[in-house]
């Protein structure tokens, strides 16, 4: 029996997504920059509670650099220290 | 006269059941109904018990005079309303969930343990919440056991002794409260005392802070498909709510909700059973309203109450989700799932829709309700004095990204996409999509509508999530943990899913238990047989030599009275060898023996 | 049910896609330059 074929079976759709997302990451990094361009010349309003939100980006780098964190403790520290076999707590 | 009928029909309107009582008994009855009026009967439970909860008027009720207590069994205010509100939605939601299981231990124990939730929350003194507090023990251990798998068993009965223990440490400490001051009132305290510090952590074992967790993540997963959604929704949250009525502005929960928000997401980064991953950011969401709580403003415990409410929707939305897909295809672990977008579309939008609340994406649940507490901490840690709290803030920062790089993300693409393991299963049966179909639809609209959900909070709101500056930053956050598994997982470098037990604090008392247990068998054990030796020699060396003496005594005396009769040499060594076993054997000659003794006496009396 | 199904994989492994790792290291090395400077350059 032929499967039908799914939106994800199709390479060309995965790399599409992957496109569309870099875009958007890219994109928001330029919105962030025309907001700070803004709000330094008054145009919106701008509110921070830190000085470091002044940063361009700052947000955006900051969540991507705490999730590479995040993966590679888990993976180099985490997972070593307290991985057992499935059956540990069996025997 | 029509006036009089009014009022008549006020009180009657006014004399209002209590909603644990409603479920609880309503329960108890479920078993006696068949069929479609079961599924009937059990709807209803919840839709009374609304019904008669937005009638209830604030203040106290149910007086019980007891000697010299007068225990208030329930108190309505907007604290309580608030998560009376929210458990009478998601026991609505869970019911129409489980309807298809016809497991009546199941649905008894879900009433039962939905009403201990809702008799803790409205109980106006500390003993009532006490014992609802246990009840809420029982009936989510049933929950538990309702699994009837081995492993279930065994984990309940852990859940149970940690509970069971927990409710010992809040009941010492309302004990000494009460010896202290005399009072049962579930007001404000301050941590002072054996009573208040004892409560303090007998409330945070329910409340799972970091080290006292792992009976969650340890019993959660092990628990039934319907019962894992009951399970996230009441215990936890009834300790937020305990927390928030008794301990607001404690500091030491600001660096307790950092911890929670903080380890779990370490965990759910490698764990491979998708609901234990769940687990985990229970604890994790569960942090950011123990930080607000600790905050104590008015916006950090509104923030606090408003994310313990859109987290029992979508965290038992995406409890429902994964529960449906264990439904169809019996697998929950990452390693044997994937691609089921395929198959179950349906559940995999509403699973989106969950991990999209979680993580505070714009126009969805999480993102009116935990920036809450983000601003709220950022607020304080401006105050003079409270500096730390700038730390407090980045590692909330660094939460709210790591939520979405395991909830957000791992669950729905390990579930429904990512590698596709195969299973062509049929879409979640009717009444589970109507399940989700419900959360996910209030994740949403309370996302795109918060004042509706602001209006009910605690104190008086004066917020607004929808700045551009807000939405625009939350977006960067979240699109840019996005972007670091995008990359990770191209490289190659994400962690792969294993079959595999990660060790947490329970191995304390899962494996540590044993192992002090052998320590001690080590130590105690050759002590005891040391011990033993020691007497034993002492006992037969005293017998030999109590033995020994009176024979060498009589050997003695003979010795000297046979040299005086002039016996020398080998006739002499006969005697004495025979003497010696003779005495040392007791076959003495009568005579003999007698005589020795007289000699003996006669030898003491001459020495005196 | 096919015994096919029951198969249990005991490890799930995410195979890197050729051409991405020095994407991601490039983009890891200047977000944790540029996070750093951030952070000292902002007075607490």
């Amino acid at each position: 029996m032929e499967e039908k074929k799914h939106l994800f079976d199709d390479p060309k759709n995965v790399k599409r997504l992957l496109a569309v997302f870099f875009a958007c990451v890219v994109g928001l990094l330029v919105l962030n920059g025309v907001y700070l361009y803004l709000a330094k010349h008054h145009v919106i309003h701008h509110h921070a509670y830190y000085e470091w939100e002044n940063f361009w980006g700052f947000y955006s780098f900051y969540g991507f650099v705490a999730c590479v964190i995040l993966v590679l403790v888990s993976k180099y520290v985490l997972r070593p220290l307290v991985k057992r076999r499935e059956d540990y707590y069996d025997q | 006269m029509t006036s009089e009928i009014v009022m008549a029909a006020d009180t009657a309107l006014a004399t209002d059941l209590m909603p644990a009582l409603i479920f609880m008994v309503g329960g108890l009855l479920v078993p006696f109904f068949k069929g479609r009026a079961k599924s009937v009967y059990m709807l209803l439970i919840p839709v009374v018990g609304f019904l008669n909860l937005i009638h209830i008027p604030l203040g106290d009720h149910h007086h019980l005079f007891f000697g010299d207590f007068n225990l208030v069994l329930l108190h309505v205010d907007r604290l309580s309303l608030l998560f009376g509100y929210i458990f009478h939605i998601i026991a609505f939601i869970t019911v129409i969930y489980i309807l298809g299981f016809k497991n009546d231990v199941e649905y008894v124990a879900g009433f039962f343990y939905a009403g201990a939730a809702l008799g803790a929350i409205f109980a106006g003194d500390l003993f009532i919440f006490f014992v609802f507090w246990e009840a809420l023990t029982l009936g989510s251990v049933m929950l538990i056991w309702a699994r009837k798998t081995p492993k279930a068993q065994a984990a309940g009965f852990r859940y149970l002794l940690v509970h069971a223990f927990g409710g010992l440490v809040l009941l010492a400490g309302i004990v000494f409260h009460y010896s202290h001051t005399g009072s049962l009132e579930m007001s404000l305290m301050t941590l002072s005392g054996p009573g208040s510090w004892l409560m303090f952590f007998g409330i945070g074992i329910n409340c799972a802070w970091p080290i006292l967790h792992p009976w969650l993540t340890d019993a959660y997963p092990e628990a039934t498909i319907g019962g894992a959604v009951f399970l996230s929704a009441f215990t936890t949250k009834t300790a937020v709510y305990a927390l928030a009525r008794l301990y607001p502005g404690t500091d030491l929960l600001i660096w307790i909700g950092v911890g929670m928000a903080a380890f779990p997401i370490f965990y759910a980064v490698i764990e491979n059973d998708l609901r234990r991953v769940l687990a985990y950011s229970l604890i994790n969401q569960v942090g950011f309203m123990v930080v607000g709580i600790g905050i104590g403003t008015e916006l950090a415990v509104n923030g606090a109450c408003a994310h313990a409410f859109n987290d029992i929707l979508f965290k038992g939305l995406l409890f429902m989700t994964m529960g449906a897909v264990m439904h169809r295809t019996g697998k929950i672990n990452a390693t044997d799932l994937g691609g089921l977008y395929k198959s179950m579309p349906w559940t995999c939008l509403f699973c989106i829709v969950g991990a999209a609340s979680i993580s505070a994406f714009p126009l969805f649940s999480g993102f009116v309700s935990k920036s809450m507490v983000m601003s709220a901490v950022a607020h304080m840690s401006h105050n003079p004095g409270q500096g730390a709290l700038v730390f407090v803030w980045l590692v909330l920062l660094f939460a709210a990204a790591g939520v979405f790089h395991h909830a957000g993300i791992k669950i729905p693409f390990f579930a429904f996409f990512g590698h596709d393991a195969g299973h062509r299963v049929k879409e979640a049966p009717l009444n589970m999509l109507i399940a989700m179909g419900i959360a996910a639809f209030l994740c949403v609209f309370i996302g795109t509508f918060p004042q509706y959900l602001y209006s009910v909070l605690p104190f008086p709101v004066d917020y607004e999530p929808y700045s551009i500056s807000h939405v625009l930053t939350q977006t960067e956050l979240l699109f840019f943990s996005a972007l670091a598994f995008c990359l990770l997982l191209l490289s190659g470098i994400y962690p792969a899913e294993q079959r595999a037990v990660n060790l947490d604090a329970d191995w304390s008392y899962r494996i540590g238990g044993k192992k002090l247990y052998h320590i001690l068998a080590g130590i105690l054990n050759p002590l005891n047989t040391g011990c033993e030796k020691v007497v034993r020699s002492v006992a037969s060396a005293s017998a030999f030599i109590f033995k020994d003496a009176p024979a060498r005594i009589a050997l003695f005396v003979s010795v000297n009275i046979w040299l005086v009769f002039g016996i020398r040499g080998r006739y002499l060594e006969l005697r004495k060898s025979r003497l010696y076993n003779d005495a040392m054997e007791g076959t003495m000659p009568i005579g003999l023996g007698a005589a020795t003794a007289v000699g003996f006496f006669i030898l003491i009396y001459i020495l005196n | 049910m096919n015994p096919q199904d029951d198969k249990e994989l005991m490890e799930l492994k995410h195979d890197p896609v050729p051409g991405y790792k020095p994407v991601f290291v490039v983009v890891f090395t200047i977000a944790c330059l540029y996070m750093a400077f951030i952070l000292c350059h902002s007075p607490l």
